[in-house]
């Protein structure tokens, strides 16, 4: 192998290393040292204490079956929706397709709110579910619903539907067509958003707090607790590594069956697959799709738009107009314009940030073999599995010692925000990179491109559009500001999920009503700015 | 179709670059000190000598040092003062700006999460500290900080008037800024009229069968209101006796009582009164919600949709103070004395909804005419408090939760 | 045998067969041959009961493929680009049919030898699908269509994507297998030189319909209609008004040899046409191509309308230059 080859990947590696390990490893490293270490030797008995404490071992499990149930919901609850996007054209799928991604970036305390207004104490259903395992369940399943749609979705929609013709022609009932032959092609897209949606369970910790009350815990949960409020940084230490150790050899295990499942096929583009429907049976399931779409997904959104819409006597633009009105003169009072600007341009910085980086990363995890590829899969996935307060409370104790004391600057947000969303970016992109047909790249090769032309031709043009699903998510992580950023310590640049908390610390339902709106608001941002990487991928 | 994305990304920057949000640039120190047009609240410049009203300076100078204090050679304020504060940290603008232009300086507000977690971030990084003044501090978290060694000790000569029972250090290592009394809130529709149950007396009614799953509170372990409810009825009930404070939970929770996470769960999504879903019609929540509802509902209200129980009400205070090792020791003086200076304590009602301690605060007439505060508020020793907090949690957990 | 009888398939925008009635006798091969667009692929798909019919029947024996799903048809369906199984090997997409209808071991190794050894694929059997060459891959495409002895086989093109050397070798094969192979077999094509190599019957479809039906010898010695004429390369088509078996061409006045009158179509064939200084159409030659065993020679007529004759030894002839083209009444097809 020449040279410049063999260097190829490990420089390709460096870039996300480099990132991670800076403003990843280690802060968590450094803040996991001082609870276990806090005299600079490490307590090896005192952390073994701690993990025999009865309550660790409840925690740990019931973290565990609520995020093996609710990803074992998600994927059968979404994946007839996979089907029905990727084969069938309808009106507004487009719409629908973008929408879906909008529970993914809500705060989750608005997302309580829209709940407990379906199912709460007032619920026009008369159901009552809240402060149960059940609200719980829904809320995954409302949050991640789009995971499995895209990714699952985005990869069956190119596989050639004359697959399961053939399959059918040799004597396979339609089921039989689809188990032997369209789900081992489905397996590792599955299994990816599998894994997304189960990391995100099990990290779970708004809809745990304010759906279901106190008396659910995750581990979570808890490490949230000793860090942020009692400041018992050995058991915070302990718990965290607990929990990273879980996610490190699920992942593990994951990324290696990925390497051995990865099947070299030739993937169409979607519009070559997908039409109208055709059969009365094909209608009634776009239709009973979408009805379950509508109840599961537009619900809850609706519920949102009744709370922002609600005005003494009815219904109106009031609490709109009070968001822009100016008769609040607190130094802190947030413009709508500013924190849609703040939270526009974080979102965009974010993923600037994660793409290079993370289609770096998936050209290394989707070209390598064997053990250090699926550690690196592994270490990309671990932000995801390690607690927002952990991180952030890292940022505190190390980042002081760069040489530029980044603790307090505004560039950290987004920063945050790019290590939790890099993940997904790698996650839409490498299954795709790994079904790329090899004889194209010795095509292309043979007629005299280098390996970076053969890239460039070849494998850019197919992976863009997986990378663009990817980055899509990435701002749409970035947009919700997840976890991380509700421990960093940030100047004043209120983006909207801020807006809103602040709306809601105040009491009176003209808040309330602001904040319902501010969300509402949110929700039409995130909608917009999925609605347009979809129209620029397409344009690709 | 990549080009466009990189376009889209760079011209949002570019637009970032161009609008961040950069403080309001600090007036050259020269300017005499002009009147703030448009507040409502009458602004009054920093008294030099406490009790003084003096006109605007012609110049500007930091305040001199408390008499009590030897004489020390005046620093010089840097240009920016950081302050490390909690997310429900609210000013007027011209009020801040007020300052900005009498000490010429820029003051960046920091924030770190709820009061807890802030003075945790506080004390992880003491040895680099975030800023130069941290304000949020409360009496349950107080010891603990000044047991961490995080503050350089200063009490200001603008709370030479603040009342004794105010001053929770005996040392005087940090300024008490302001306090608010945490009570149980109820509805007033629902309670106390409507068919409903009386209106509680006591906390002890809470146990009422009349009261069953109407009440909800907040988890000591994670918000604030929940862990001073929870400190009142240790005060009230005591550890021993024949009714101690874990019977009263064990009453609490016989009679349907929720336990939420956070304050903005329970008044939101479960109190009536709040954002209309719940059917609990008592709260745990602050004297001060009267007055607010009144003035949060427009003109709507004349009276305030809720009310607040006047027993068993636990008082927390808040202090600022200044962080060791900061950048701009002279700078968070200033601050300090600012916050509790008559122009700020006069502007915190409206913003945090929390009373002022400086008794020379004009208080707005909504916090007068609508009772906002306790007539005998439960108090706590924050020493007691820092020693003890976290059993009290586990037992509190273990009793109600589990 | 099989019959269609008024088969329509129709979607929302538009009708894909409009009404085809056909018969296939149990060992004859026909093809269908025709544009892309004009329903040929569907028409398969339909007889797969891959796609529902809007009208009409398909019967199979005598009787009716309405109820039969499209596993329990027995019929075998070769793609245009093979379509094999991704995840599977050649052994793999070979047995799937005889897995699905649950023979036993032993059953299926023999028969997948045996049916790798009909196409030329001894031994392939481990190889994974994306090791194959293209003509590897139509090899075993073909053969697991016919490993379950189907009782129909149907192909879509099968040599569309390969290159031209490869198609003709293959299709020498095919040819071969055909002729082994006693089924009736359904063969798709747009090639008329696939159709006419492997046919027994040829049935031109166009826009949906069947428009001829025929061996490829009446086919091609007396095209029914002039779109056919077009379609099968005949270059030198035309309308005409015969009077006293002169028809008046655009190409000239060309003399029948029988005393007809009327409008009809004319189709100079290029074994009619020969250069003859005492030829009666005079012109021009255009152009002028290499063609192998022959000169394809362009000539712009007086008349005004371009000719195409094949030029087989002889002369060379120049562009520019002047000549007289001799046409022989017995070899012209004059059509209604």
């Amino acid at each position: 192998m020449p040279l410049a080859r063999r260097l190829a990947t490990p420089a390709l590696a460096a870039l996300p290393l480099a990132f991670l390990g800076v403003f990843f490893v280690y802060p968590v490293v450094s803040i996991l040292a001082l609870g276990l270490a806090p005299d600079g030797v490490l307590d090896i008995g005192a952390a073994l204490g701690v993990l025999t404490q009865p309550f660790v071992a409840e925690v740990a499990w019931f973290t565990l079956w609520q995020a093996a149930l609710s990803t074992v919901l998600t994927v059968g609850l979404a994946l007839p929706g996979a089907y029905v996007f990727a084969r069938f054209e309808f009106p507004g799928r487009r719409l629908i397709s973008a929408l879906s991604i909008v529970p993914f970036v809500l705060p989750t305390v608005v997302v309580a709110a829209a709940f407990l207004a379906l199912l709460g104490a007032r619920s026009p259903f008369g159901i009552r579910l809240d402060h149960t395992i059940v609200a719980i369940l829904i809320a995954h399943v409302f949050y991640n619903y789009a995971v499995v749609l895209r990714i699952v979705g985005g990869v069956w929609s190119q596989i050639d539907p004359r697959l399961e013709d053939a399959a059918r022609v040799l004597g396979a009932s339609r089921w039989a067509a689809f188990r032997m032959v369209t789900l081992p092609l489905l397996r590792p897209a599955i299994a990816s958003a599998a894994s997304i949606v189960f990391l995100f369970t099990f990290t779970s910790f708004g809809v745990i707090l304010l759906l279901g009350g106190a008396q659910f815990s995750t581990l979570e949960v808890e490490i949230y607790r000793q860090t942020a409020e009692l400041l018992d940084l050995r058991t915070a230490a302990v718990l965290a590594l607990l929990q990273m150790t879980a996610l490190v050899v699920l992942l593990f295990l994951y990324s290696r069956y990925q390497q051995r499942n990865a099947i070299q096929q030739r993937l169409l583009a979607r519009q070559m697959v997908a039409r109208r429907p055709r059969t009365r049976g094909e209608r009634a399931l776009v239709a009973a799709n979408l009805l379950v779409m509508a109840l599961l997904l537009g619900l809850p959104l609706l519920m949102l738009l009744e709370r922002a819409l609600a005005v003494p006597g009815g219904f109106g633009l009031g609490n709109f107009q009070a968001l822009f009105a100016t008769t609040q003169l607190s130094a802190l009072f947030v413009p709508p314009i500013d924190a849609i600007r703040n939270s526009l341009l974080f979102a965009a910085a974010c993923t600037l940030i994660c793409a290079p980086l993370g289609l770096a990363a998936a050209v290394v995890i989707a070209r390598g073999r064997g053990r250090l590829a699926s550690g690196f899969d592994a270490l990309l996935m671990l932000p995801l599995g390690t607690s927002a307060v952990i991180v952030g409370f890292g940022f505190l104790v190390a980042l002081g010692n760069l040489p530029i004391d980044l603790r307090t600057s505004v560039i950290l947000i987004p920063i945050a925000h790019a290590i939790v969303a890099l993940p997904f970016l790698v996650r839409a992109t490498v299954p795709v990179l790994r079904s790329v047909d090899q004889r194209l790249r010795d095509a292309a090769a043979v007629l005299g491109a280098s390996p970076a032309r053969v890239w460039r031709a070849i494998d850019l043009p197919i992976v863009s559009r997986a990378a663009l699903i990817g980055a899509g998510f990435a701002f749409a992580v970035s947009l919700g500001e997840f976890g991380a950023t509700l421990f960093i310590v940030r100047p004043d640049t209120p983006t909207m999920p801020v807006a809103v908390f602040r709306l809601l610390s105040q009491p009176g339902a003209l808040a309330f009503g602001q904040a319902m709106a501010m969300a509402a608001l949110l929700m039409l941002a995130t909608g917009a700015s999925v609605l347009v990487f979809d129209r620029l991928q397409t344009g690709s | 179709m990549n080009r466009l994305i990189v376009l889209l990304s760079t011209s949002l920057l570019a637009a970032a670059c161009g609008s961040a949000q950069t403080p309001v640039p600090a007036t050259p120190a020269t300017t005499p000190a002009a009147p703030t047009p448009g507040t409502p609240i009458p602004a009054t410049p920093i008294p030099t000598i406490p009790n003084e009203t003096a006109s605007p300076a012609p110049t500007l100078a930091p305040p001199p040092p408390s008499p009590s204090l030897p004489p020390t050679p005046l620093p010089t304020i840097g240009p920016e003062i950081n302050l490390v504060t909690h997310d429900s940290f609210a000013a007027t603008a011209s009020v801040i700006k007020d300052f900005e232009r009498q000490t010429g300086t820029t003051l960046n507000v920091l924030k770190g999460g709820d009061a807890g977690t802030m003075v945790n971030e506080a004390i992880l990084t003491k040895s680099d500290p975030l800023g130069d003044v941290l304000y949020g501090v409360d009496n349950t978290f107080l010891s603990r900080a000044l047991d961490a060694g995080i503050f350089e000790p200063y009490i200001s000569p603008a709370s030479a008037n603040v009342p004794a029972t105010f001053k929770l250090d005996p040392q005087d290592r940090v300024t008490p800024i302001d306090y608010g009394d945490v009570c149980v809130v109820y509805d007033v529709k629902a309670v106390g009229s409507n068919g409903g149950p009386a209106a509680p007396q006591t906390i002890n009614d809470l146990t009422n069968p009349a009261y069953n799953s109407k009440l909800v509170v907040e988890n000591p372990a994670t918000s604030s209101p929940g862990l001073a409810f929870m400190l009142a009825t240790i005060a009230r009930f005591g550890e021993s006796g024949a009714y101690t404070w874990l019977d009263y939970w064990r009453d609490l929770r016989a009679n349907g009582v929720l336990v939420e996470s956070d304050w903005n769960s329970a008044y939101y999504n479960d109190f009536s009164a709040g954002g209309g879903n719940g059917d609990r019609n008592l709260v745990v929540s602050y004297a001060t919600d009267p007055a607010a509802d009144v003035y949060f509902s427009g003109s709507s209200r004349a009276t305030p949709g809720v009310q607040f129980l006047d027993d068993g009400c636990f008082r927390q205070e808040e202090f600022a103070a200044v962080l060791a090792g900061g950048k701009n020791p002279a700078g968070a003086e200033a601050w300090i004395d600012f916050m509790a200076s008559p122009e700020f304590q006069s502007d915190i009602p409206l913003n945090m909804f929390v009373l002022p301690v400086n008794p020379d605060a004009q208080l707005p007439d909504l916090f007068t005419k609508y009772q906002s505060q306790a007539t005998s508020p439960l108090t706590m020793d924050p020493a007691t408090i820092a020693a003890n907090r976290d059993q009290w949690i586990q037992q509190w957990t273990d009793t109600v939760l589990h | 045998m099989l019959e269609l009888v008024d088969v329509r398939v129709a979607y929302a925008d538009n009708v894909a067969v409009d009404g085809v009635s056909l018969t296939f006798g149990d060992h004859e091969t026909v093809a269908l041959l025709g544009p892309s667009g004009s329903g040929k692929s569907t028409l398969l798909r339909a007889i797969c009961g891959l796609e529902p019919l809007a009208g009409g029947r398909i019967v199979l024996d005598g009787r009716d493929l309405a109820d039969v799903p499209v596993h329990e048809r027995h019929f075998g369906l070769m793609f245009q680009d093979y379509v094999l199984f991704p995840q599977r090997d050649v052994r793999g997409n070979v047995a799937f049919g005889l897995e699905m209808r649950g023979d036993a071991r032993a059953t299926i190794e023999r028969r997948v030898a045996e049916v790798l050894a009909l196409v030329g694929l001894s031994g392939y059997g481990q190889r994974r699908i994306t090791e194959l060459s293209g003509g590897e891959q139509q090899r075993v495409g073909l053969a697991r269509a016919l490993a379950p002895t189907p009782q129909l086989l149907m192909l879509d093109e099968p040599l569309g994507a390969l290159d031209r050397a490869l198609r003709e070798r293959l299709l020498d094969d095919l040819a071969a297998l055909f002729a082994e192979l006693s089924l009736p077999i359904v063969y798709v094509t747009h090639d008329q030189e696939e159709a006419f190599t492997l046919a027994d019957r040829v049935v031109i479809m166009r826009d949906g319909r069947a428009v001829a039906t025929a061996t490829p010898a009446a086919l091609w010695s007396c095209p029914p209609d002039a779109w056919t004429a077009n379609f099968l390369g005949f270059h030198n088509v035309a309308e005409a008004d015969v009077e006293n078996g002169i028809a008046h061409t655009p190409w000239g006045d060309i003399s029948l040899g029988s005393a007809l009158s009327g409008s009809c179509t004319v189709v100079l064939r290029a074994e009619a046409l020969t250069l003859d200084p005492a030829g009666n159409i005079h012109g021009t030659v255009s152009a002028r191509t290499f063609r192998g065993d022959h000169v394809r020679v362009l000539v712009m007529t007086q008349a005004g309308a371009p000719l195409e004759l094949e030029v087989r030894g002889g002369l060379p002839v120049e562009i520019g230059q002047k000549v007289s083209v001799a046409v022989d009444e017995t070899r012209v097809n004059v059509l209604h």
